[in-house]
């Protein structure tokens, strides 16, 4: 691969080594325990440096490996690990860097099952955690503690959709020798370069755009110089990996990331500005659209939007709503996100530190690859049973 | 089944659900992977329904299973036809299908810009099994009904060709072909089903290479025939059984996963291709670009009038230089590499001899022609990529 690669190339082309692979395109699917040292001199040699060579399925196969190559290219870390979902890299990437007595910041709309991890696991093993706003920026700093250790930050939250200023956060963090840890899902490593803007961890579900087609589950830990050797050896201890037939689809799933997400863009815009203009909706919680809270750092950091928004409706009664949902026919209700097809979940938002002042009743939209004009006509007979039923 | 749901909606639409059927695999967005031989009836009576109803319900692993009927389902929708059988691969679709019309004593017509596995098949096999092959120019039209003859079952197109890229009067032939109860079959890979509708011009039965542009990913190997009615279906199917033809369920779900982008990656590989193409066209090494959407390439009228848009391959035809001054080229791309197939995320470019596979046409050029499929790359980095490999051919570099 030429060094001036452009992103959309390197898409195509990473992680993939026909002239090791009898010129085949794609990685096999290695299914590997054991691997045969041949001598006890190449077994010690192996295992000098188990991160780089082959040394048991457990750790890493030609085929998983493929895969973190492509990933940590396209956020631009020097390496990446992946594991079996995306709570298990949010929870792997943390427990790296923090030890019982220390203490982490966490923003207030985070992914529930991270809230669960702090509230539960980290809890027990006497990790302290602060909840912070989402929006707080530089005003971070004044939450630091002696032994605060981690700053957990998810931007946008995929529930509520905040943008947050990780320039300014990272930098009071790098400060008070701090770690940021990333949830970078939504910018999928695409719309977003967390090392850009001085993260120390970038952490994804895989699951949602790499994967892209809702049929596995997988996670990615990406970092560079000395984040690196906490966090492999952090993944190595809990014995977290990767299957091959994942570590696989993930890559292949890679290979349409491009044009899976401006078709995503596309079809979310239309339909995020669509909903705009109707008079059930309340609000559009979209960062491209300026009635997104941190939508101006969305401008200055972001280089694109995918599929996913939510939309708070006006005041209705529940009945309305279950009306509007269990009616459409190309949306289907689930969580994840990131695949081909269309989805709707109402919105689960838990707060302990900033007020939720909005109207309950809001639904997270994700827009697939369908024709949007199907997509709208999906939704507005669902308005109509929701006014109808209201 | 899902079919007749998802008949209302668009395109687009059709390609990311039809074949799914969530409530069939609790609520599981895709079908699941059945590794399938022996499947298990609960009494004598379920069996002897079973045995009836062979090829609609899952009967055994070989006429297929929920995994391949999904991704049939889907190849049938996109294609607009009756039904799909699903085998091997692209290749053992055009031989399966021919064997089915085709019986000793037959005679085909087959189209001189063939794929070279099908014209080498007609050659072996059908001549070895008494089946007669005349070949015709690919332009041919409404023409060919002088060279049809009494027993006479199947015409056989491939349009674009896959080197060559004549674009077929379809319409035409069929009509010829129908007033004398002949078959017309075609090989619809480079449109991948999305570009050309077969069955509203007059087709009887469609062939694609699934390898290509449905799996997309250069890591499956699988075809599929697309029948117009239920009678020409069966045939097939019969015939599928009898010869023991049977997909890996793998194969089908990674196909059928890829078909779920085939509208955001066809979108692509048709922008990038026609900036190759236009790039190409100002440069002094090329005789000329033949792609189906540039007036210098044979039939292109026809692909007005026929076609919605155009797919990632075609050809390009070099000036007088040497077999070394090509082969400098070829040898030090960075991003296109050497390979037969196409369809999959990455570039390709071949160089080849049109010369050697004709027979009731002659092929004349100057130099040799350069099969180039552009794949997802940025454009940008595809057009460098040419430049320096054309300054290779002229000795600049």
């Amino acid at each position: 691969m030429r060094k001036d690669a452009k992103r959309n190339t390197r898409l195509a082309h990473d992680g993939s080594h026909p002239e090791e692979q009898f010129g085949i395109v794609n990685p096999p699917v290695y299914r590997a325990s054991t691997v045969d040292y041949g001598t006890v001199a190449e077994m010690q040699a192996l295992r000098e440096n188990p991160y780089d060579n082959f040394v048991y399925g457990r750790v890493g196969t030609p085929t998983s490996k493929a895969f973190e190559e492509a990933v940590a290219n396209l956020e631009g870390a020097e390496r990446c690990v992946a594991v079996g979902s995306g709570l298990a890299a949010i929870s792997a990437a943390m427990l790296a860097f923090v030890g019982s007595g220390d203490h982490i910041l966490v923003c207030d709309n985070a992914y529930s099952p991270t809230r669960n991890l702090c509230e539960n696991f980290m809890k027990r093993y006497g990790v302290t955690t602060t909840y912070y706003d989402p929006m707080i920026g530089a005003g971070i700093a004044e939450l630091f503690q002696d032994n605060t250790k981690v700053i957990y930050t998810e931007s946008p939250g995929s529930h509520t959709f905040e943008i947050q200023d990780i320039p300014a956060i990272t930098n009071a963090a790098h400060k008070a020798g701090v770690k940021v840890v990333m949830d970078n899902t939504w910018g999928a490593g695409y719309f977003f370069k967390p090392f850009d803007h001085g993260v120390d961890v970038s952490v994804q579900a895989a699951t949602k755009y790499y994967v892209g087609h809702s049929d596995a589950m997988v996670g990615t830990i990406s970092m560079s110089g000395e984040n690196i050797l906490p966090v492999l050896d952090n993944v190595r201890v809990l014995g977290y990996n990767i299957a091959p037939d994942d570590a696989y689809l993930a890559l292949r799933g890679m290979r349409t990331l491009n044009v899976r997400l401006k078709r995503h863009e596309k079809n979310a815009l239309k339909v995020a500005e669509w909903l705009s203009g109707r008079p059930e909706i309340d609000r559009v919680l979209h960062p491209a659209l300026p009635s997104c809270p941190g939508h101006e750092l969305w401008q200055r950091d972001f280089t694109g939007s995918n599929g996913l928004f939510s939309v708070i409706f006006k005041p209705t009664d529940q009945s309305a709503m279950h009306a509007f949902i269990d009616g459409l026919e190309l949306f289907s209700l689930g969580g994840s996100w990131g695949g081909y097809e269309s989805l709707v979940l109402p919105t689960n938002v838990t707060r302990t530190v900033t007020e939720w002042h909005e109207n309950p009743q809001s639904i997270r939209f994700h827009i697939g690859l369908e024709d949007p004009d199907d997509l709208i006509a999906d939704i507005e007979a669902g308005l109509k049973r929701l006014s109808s039923a209201g | 089944m899902s079919k007749d749901k998802y008949s209302s909606f668009r395109p687009d639409t059709r390609i990311v659900h039809t074949g799914g059927d969530p409530k069939a695999f609790k609520g599981v967005v895709n079908p699941p992977v059945y590794r399938a031989s022996t499947v298990i009836f609960p009494t004598v009576q379920d069996m002897n329904e079973a045995t009836k109803n062979r090829f609609d319900t899952t009967f055994y692993g070989v006429h297929g299973t929920p995994t391949s009927f999904a991704l049939e389902d889907a190849m049938a929708d996109l294609e607009g036809g009756y039904r799909a059988i699903s085998v091997s691969s692209g290749l053992a679709a055009i031989t399966t299908a021919l064997i089915s019309f085709l019986n000793a004593g037959d005679h085909l017509l087959m189209v001189d810009s063939a794929y070279g596995p099908a014209r080498n098949f007609c050659n072996t096999t059908l001549k070895r099994f008494g089946v007669e092959t005349t070949y015709y120019d690919p332009m041919i039209g409404s023409g060919i009904s002088d060279l049809i003859r009494p027993e006479t079952k199947v015409i056989f197109t491939e349009s674009p060709g896959s080197y060559t890229f004549e674009i077929q009067d379809i319409p035409a032939i069929a009509e010829v072909a129908h007033q004398n109860d002949i078959k017309v079959m075609i090989d619809n890979t480079w449109s991948a089903g999305y570009f050309f509708k077969p069955f509203e011009h007059g087709v009887d039965i469609s062939i694609q290479a699934t390898t290509k542009y449905q799996a997309g990913h250069a890591d499956v190997i699988l075809g599929h025939i697309i029948t117009k009615t239920e009678e020409d279906w069966h045939k097939i199917k019969v015939d599928t059984a009898t010869l023991g033809q049977a997909v890996s369920p793998d194969v089908s779900y990674l196909c059928l996963r890829g078909l779920r982008t085939l509208s955001v990656r066809l979108e692509q590989h048709q922008e990038s291709a026609l900036a190759l193409a236009h790039w190409l066209q100002e440069r002094p090494e090329f005789e000329t670009i033949l792609h189906p959407a540039f007036a210098s390439c044979p039939g292109h009228e026809i692909w007005l009038r026929d076609f919605t848009g155009s797919s990632g391959l075609f050809s390009v035809v070099l000036k007088d230089y040497t077999t070394e001054q090509v082969n400098a080229m070829l040898d030090g791309m960075d991003y296109f590499a050497m390979g037969f197939s196409w369809g999959g995320f990455e570039s390709l470019m071949v160089a080849s001899d049109p010369a050697k596979i004709r027979s009731a046409t002659t092929w004349e050029a100057a130099g040799p022609l350069l099969r180039i499929h552009a794949g997802q790359e940025d454009v940008e980095d595809l057009i460098a990529d040419l430049e320096r490999g054309l300054n290779r051919l002229t000795g600049k570099a």
